[in-house]
């Protein structure tokens, strides 16, 4: 009997369990935490502000009602970052804001990535304080940040690899060691048509003028490190 | 550990294979190639910018016997009312690279065809990105591995203003017609007997 006892007792402990984790799930998929797949480049990413976000969404679409006379204020940065979580809520989980306009796929993205990378007042200008004439420094803070989406063996620009070997031996002369001048990665960062590099009609804007002197001194000191 | 050596080699020959896939050097390769050393000349002020507006064609032919010199690009302008047009002469080693070039002698300006949205030189060029994509397709794979020449043309498609890539191969009579809209992209292709 008393055997009949434990075991119905864990039996029913075991049950618990499962109905606990069950409701836990339900609760973790409204978590105002989950990923939601809002893309933007590396390089959109890194150029986010409170100045972007308040001129391409908040000015639109959120401050006509919530001004400084609203119960949530949208109109400084201080008062957004107060309201991020709800912000985040009301936007992407409830969809009940704003209530008078829907925001693009492009508003929405620039919002959601802004929240993700923390909110920043300033965009992120720190990759460049980094960024060193070697191969490895301009990979991961040029070709990784604006060009891999396209320069990769799948991509819609596999005939241009960016890989050190593919850069060196191209037949379309893309490093030419000493020779910034004539070497097609040059040309193409600094050229004005619609053929500069990253393509503008895709959204990418120039490279700045230290990526563009990193890369000329990374050339010119022989393109070997 | 047999089947782990056996599997390994296989692995390893595949990938030497696609590799080479990726590497080969082809005639469609070379015309491609000439367009994009035709731009870097243009850029550094080595040849006149008429060769991005009114470039028409480019030829390919292997050279034998001149080592390094593999393949030889022959590149025209728009034919003139009189005369010979102007041609560029880019000669390739095995691996594609440019070793020299010239502008022929005695070329007479051509007829401008006032492109209106991508130039002639870019219109040229996005052909052979076709072909280049798509090799494997049986009927576009002559004017991969073959082609003898590109001559780009100015038409319609379905009442729509078009550029037309027509490539030639020295492997087939067939012709390969490529439709390009003047912004560049991608319409259709043909195969003409």
């Amino acid at each position: 009997m008393k055997l009949n006892k434990i075991i119905t007792y864990n039996v029913f402990i075991i049950l618990l369990s499962f109905l606990t984790s069950c409701n836990y799930s339900v609760l973790k998929n409204s978590d105002v935490n989950q990923y939601v797949d809002y893309k933007l480049s590396p390089e959109k990413i890194s150029q986010l502000s409170y100045n972007k976000i308040a001129q391409s969404v908040l000015s639109t679409n959120c401050t006509t009602c919530h001004g400084n006379s609203g119960t949530v204020n949208l109109e400084s940065y201080a008062e957004v970052l107060k309201n991020l979580t709800l912000i985040k809520k009301v936007v992407f989980f409830d969809k009940s804001m704003p209530k008078n306009s829907n925001l693009n796929e492009e508003q929405l993205a620039t919002l959601w990535n802004w929240i993700k990378i923390g909110a920043p007042e300033n965009p992120d200008d720190s990759h460049q304080d980094l960024l060193m004439p070697t191969f490895d420094s301009i990979n991961k803070h040029v070709f990784q940040t604006s060009c891999k989406d396209c320069h990769n063996v799948t991509g819609s620009a596999s005939r241009v690899l960016l890989d050190k070997e593919s850069l060196l031996n191209s037949p379309r002369e893309i490093v030419l060691p000493g020779n910034p001048d004539e070497s097609g990665l040059v040309l193409a960062l600094e050229r004005t048509d619609d053929n500069r590099m990253p393509p503008a009609d895709e959204g990418y804007s120039e490279v700045s003028q230290k990526i563009k002197d990193t890369i000329r001194t990374w050339i010119t000191n022989g393109a070997k490190d | 550990m047999k089947t782990l050596f056996i599997a390994l080699i296989g692995f390893l020959s595949f990938t030497q294979a696609a590799l080479a896939q990726v590497t080969k050097i082809t005639n469609a390769s070379i015309i491609e190639l000439s367009s994009h050393k035709i731009d870097r000349l243009i850029n550094l002020k080595k040849i006149d910018g008429t060769f991005r507006t009114k470039i028409e064609r480019i030829e390919v032919s292997l050279i034998s016997n001149q080592p390094p010199y593999v393949y030889r690009s022959l590149i025209s302008q728009t034919k003139p009312l009189q005369g010979n047009p102007i041609q560029l002469e880019i000669l390739f080693d095995k691996d594609g690279n440019a070793l020299t070039y010239k502008v022929l002698p005695n070329g007479v300006p051509g007829v401008d065809k006032n492109w209106p949205g991508k130039d002639a030189l870019e219109l040229s060029e996005n052909p052979m990105h076709y072909v280049l994509a798509n090799s494997t397709n049986p009927q576009i794979n002559p004017f991969f591995t073959d082609a003898s020449s590109l001559t780009l043309i100015r038409g319609t498609l379905a009442g729509q203003d078009v550029a037309q890539g027509q490539l030639t191969s020295y492997k087939t009579k067939s012709t390969l017609n490529i439709y390009i809209k003047l912004d560049g992209t991608f319409i259709s292709y043909e195969i003409m007997p």
